[in-house]
């Protein structure tokens, strides 16, 4: 079957309650945006077929929920990630400081065999409202942000508008680009992703049992 | 003159009259003959048979047909005038009686008449009837012709019944029901055709000997008699009923959905095109559903007895969908019968389980307060039912009383356990909900008169860091709250609904009263539902609940009702690890009880835990697609002994009946678009009751496994 052939990426969106990432992948996956969106409770999933660079990808997106005490449900399903989206909202200034936060929660729970070079991608989202809304000085604080917190790695940085649909599909053409890569780069050490999710279950069923002195 | 002598007697005589006065002319044998031929159903046969059957029956003459069609209406409509001119006699003598000689109030009247004592065989009657409609069913093909003789039941005496109903003189509720309660003495077989709308024959108990048409039960003739033993005085009655005939599909749908006694939706269907609770259709939601192909093989209900009663919104779905929607036709014809013959039939039995269930309710919530009211037992001093459900089960607890069914249920946990079948059964009414509600989830003994507006006060200008960071949560999901609900998001205006205010301000005393707990996304989703359960009551008559009272029982169901994690609130933000401990929990008991799911989910790589931490964390929000069933889970956490079990229940049971659905997809994808599909309300119908027994048959398998701690 050629539909088993295509190559299977798995993205994250993590980001803070109301950032938006729900509308950013629905405005992605299904080219629309409604206020009625309902916010996120652990987490949802969807799947896009596109074409990068002559190759059909499948790319299966994870919505999470924003909220803070959600975090600790992400190890169910961050293994095995090729990309994560790290969002914030541009009226939000404590959405933009809790990126690092997003991020090194990521690369705990993921356990990603490459942190350094691990592909992230930073979404300023809700570019289309009042500029008088907006953070003040965005833009120092951003590379504020990216020198000190995020280890001053160069993440590719898109600012979008999941409502007038503006940049969302550039941005994630290129998270799937980065997660084919990132892809690539891993594919000889795993054949089949269902054998994968398996292993990456069991190993952090056991791991969270004993983490988990609360 | 002693009053209990006066009931019996008042109920024989004010039964035999009418029908007397309806059989005794009888001008219009003929064309009763061929009446059921005609109306019943022609409009659902196709050209060439209704062909037929003008070539047949009529001499290939169709104006015939025509005339006697016609006829049939005229027919019907004499009679609804009859009954409704009976009925309100009947009505004022019973009362005036009653006045007279017993010097009873209404609401007296409605209670001494509700006291006689119910038949005990009433279930027994009723399942062999559903039974009896099954094998009906099954047996006769959808559109096949009935014997000549034996008319099935029409959809007019559904009608008739609505009619009887609106024509109703706009006398209190009690009076409703004491008419209708007036031949309660009578075997049960009365009861449940009275139940119907249906009038009493005097010679019912001669129809019950067994001599009848084979194929058709019992019950079915006690219908049709009734529409044979109608005289047509008046030919010149014409028709000024057509287009009521023509809507009369629609107009049972109508009917169900006013099964409560004064439901006057009071925004719903004036301004808006919204369902009862208040949903507007959001199509563009609908379109993010999974590949409904693959919904097709959705499990065929269970075909017991208990599957017939079904929550009306079901009925009314599927007659909706059946013919309007596309995609909720191969969602619901499977959940239901093909045809819409059954579906009539399935119609009345319908009404005359939930007619009896309401009876039952009504028992026992005028035993409730009666016996619960401090006059008549001193040591009550909490309110009706005191503390929570719980405290009814502690032993020679008198609250537990209250409960009891005098004589059948002198035993204190039979009469518990009178309420719990009841709420397993029926779910709590709608008319009783908000008062139940408040007092089985202990709300009322939580209430602390002016703590809610300080509450509200302290919240509105704190300088609490974790307090605001609460209320910035709140703020960003109150619009994301059952957007597509009138009561909470006016589409019209794109700005907030009549209750969106209460909904803000509820979350937010709750976050200042519990700094600990907060604020948790799934909390707008509880109580959103929570609110448009109240709704509903209230229109239904149920008592209004006040914006701080509303604030109380959130609580108490948060605090006390919802399961505790190790003593952490369920929605603490360190429950959430103990929550998914616990989902793993649940993935033993799907794999012992449903090996075959649990194999397929685990074989495709389903994130099993997401699915169900999801579920629980929105308290089945989005595990259910129906409020009403939404409703009935909740009514069950309120008396549940273990809510923690409970929930495994509640779980094990949606996937019981999504199994079918979820083991035909091959891929992961579409197991999750179809998770997706329930979050969005788009999820398959499942019978109310058919949920709660399998969950509590689920509950007992599972009650015997010790659940172990996994640290
Ligand atoms: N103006 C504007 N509003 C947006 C945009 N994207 C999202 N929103 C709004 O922001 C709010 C939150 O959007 P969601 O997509 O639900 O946010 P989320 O990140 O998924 O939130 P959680 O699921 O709670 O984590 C909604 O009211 C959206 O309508 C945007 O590009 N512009
Ligand atoms: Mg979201």
């Amino acid at each position: 079957m050629s539909a088993r052939k295509k190559t299977l990426l798995k993205v994250i969106v993590l980001g803070d309650l109301g950032v938006g990432k729900t509308s950013l992948m629905q405005q992605f996956v299904n080219k629309k945006f409604s206020h009625q969106y309902k916010a996120t409770i652990g987490a949802d999933f969807l799947t896009k077929d596109l074409t990068i660079d002559n190759k059909t990808v499948s790319l299966q997106i994870w919505d999470t929920a924003g909220q803070e005490r959600f975090q600790s449900l992400g190890v169910a399903f961050y293994r095995g990630a090729d990309c994560c989206v790290l969002c914030y909202d541009v009226t939000n200034e404590k959405s933009l400081n809790n990126l690092s936060s997003w991020k090194d929660e990521f690369l705990v729970q993921s356990n990603v065999s490459n942190p350094q070079d691990f592909p992230f991608i930073i979404i300023g989202n809700k570019i289309d409202v009042d500029e008088s809304k907006k953070i003040p000085s965005l833009q120092k604080k951003l590379l504020n942000i990216t020198n000190n917190q995020l280890g001053g790695l160069n993440y590719p940085l898109f600012e979008t508008s999941a409502k007038d649909s503006i940049n969302v599909e550039t941005a994630f053409e290129n998270v799937a680009r980065m997660a084919l890569q990132q892809e690539e780069l891993n594919g000889a050490s795993r054949n089949d992703m269902n054998d994968d999710y398996h292993d990456a279950i069991n190993i952090h069923l056991e791991n969270d049992n004993s983490g988990c002195a609360c | 003159m002693p009053r209990s002598d006066l009931f019996p007697e008042l109920a024989v005589k004010s039964q035999s009259k009418p029908i007397h006065a309806l059989r005794s002319k009888d001008g219009y044998s003929s064309s009763q003959e061929i009446n059921g031929l005609v109306s019943d159903n022609l409009h659902n046969s196709s050209d060439a048979q209704i062909a037929k059957l003008v070539n047949l029956k009529f001499n290939s003459n169709a104006f015939a047909l025509i005339r006697q069609l016609s006829q049939d209406l005229s027919a019907k409509e004499t009679e609804l005038i009859l009954l409704r001119e009976e009925k309100s006699r009947r009505e004022n003598e019973l009362l005036r009686l009653c006045n007279e000689f017993g010097n009873l109030s209404y609401v007296e009247v409605d209670r001494r008449l509700n006291a006689l004592k119910p038949e005990k065989n009433v279930h027994k009657v009723v399942s062999a009837m559903v039974l009896d409609a099954m094998a009906i069913s099954d047996s006769q093909g959808s559109n096949e012709r009935l014997p000549k003789d034996v008319q099935r039941p029409k959809p007019q005496s559904r009608n008739k019944r609505t009619a009887l109903r609106r024509t109703q003189q706009p006398f209190h509720k009690e009076e409703k029901s004491a008419s209708t309660q007036n031949r309660k003495s009578l075997a049960e077989a009365t009861d449940i055709r009275s139940s119907v709308g249906l009038p009493v024959s005097p010679n019912l108990h001669d129809t019950q000997n067994p001599k009848e048409e084979p194929i058709w039960p019992r019950w079915l003739h006690w219908l049709n008699q009734s529409e044979e033993s109608v005289d047509l005085p008046n030919k010149s009655t014409d028709i000024q009923n057509k287009s009521s005939i023509e809507n009369s599909r629609n107009k049972s749908v109508v009917e169900l959905e006013s099964m409560g006694d004064s439901f006057s939706p009071i925004l719903t269907s004036t301004i808006f095109d919204a369902d009862k609770f208040g949903f507007v259709n959001d199509k563009p939601l609908q379109n993010l559903k999974c590949k409904t192909s693959s919904l097709q093989d959705m499990p065929s209900p269970v075909e017991s007895p208990v599957s017939i009663s079904k929550s009306a919104t079901e009925i009314n779905l599927t007659l909706a969908n059946v013919e309007n929607s596309e995609s909720g036709k191969a969602l619901t014809t499977l959940a239901l019968s093909q045809s819409l013959d059954k579906l009539k039939l399935l119609n009345e039995q319908y009404l005359a389980t939930s007619e009896m269930h309401l009876k039952q309710w009504d028992i026992l919530m005028r035993q409730a307060q009666t016996s619960g009211s401090p006059k008549s037992d001193q040591d009550v001093s909490l309110g009706t039912f005191g503390l929570k459900a719980q405290n009814l089960k502690k032993q020679g607890s008198s609250l537990r009383k209250m409960f009891g069914h005098e004589d059948e249920l002198s035993d204190d946990s039979k009469s518990f356990k009178f309420l719990q079948r009841l709420i397993y059964e029926s779910g709590i009414p709608p008319k009783h909900r908000n008062y139940l509600w408040f007092e089985l989830s202990g709300a009322k003994n939580r209430a602390i008169a002016g703590e809610y507006q300080r509450l509200l006060a302290n919240s509105q200008g704190t300088s609490d860091p974790t307090l605001i960071e609460s209320i910035d949560q709140i703020k960003l999901d109150l619009h994301r709250t059952l957007p597509s609900n009138i009561y909470f998001n006016n589409q019209k205006t794109n700005g907030p609904g009549p209750q969106f205010a209460a909904l803000k301000n509820i979350l937010m005393a709750f976050a200042a009263y519990e700094p600990n707990i907060g604020y948790c996304q799934g909390m707008n989703k509880l109580l959103g539902n929570v609110m448009l359960g109240v709704n509903e009551s209230h229109s239904h008559g149920g008592s209004k609940v006040s914006e701080e009272n509303l604030f109380w029982l959130y609580v108490s169901i948060v605090e006390d009702i919802l399961p505790c994690y190790s003593e952490l609130n369920f929605f603490h933000p360190k429950a959430m690890m103990l929550l998914r401990e616990d989902s793993l929990i649940l993935r033993q008991y799907l794999n012992k009880l449903m090996p075959q799911l649990g194999k397929h989910l685990e074989s495709l790589g389903v994130e099993l835990e997401l699915v169900v931490i999801s579920w629980w964390i929105g308290v089945f929000t989005e595990a259910v697609s129906s409020i009403d069933l939404w409703l009935k889970l909740l009514d069950g956490l309120l008396i549940a002994d273990n809510p923690r079990i409970k929930f495994h229940a509640y779980t094990l049971a949606a996937f019981y009946f999504y199994q079918r659905a979820l083991c035909g997809f091959k891929e992961r994808d579409s197991i999750y678009g179809f998770i997706n599909l329930l979050k969005t309300g788009n999820g398959p119908n499942i019978k109310s009751n058919e949920f709660m027994s399998i969950a509590a048959s689920f509950e007992k398998q599972i009650h015997t496994i010790e659940l172990k701690s996994p640290s």
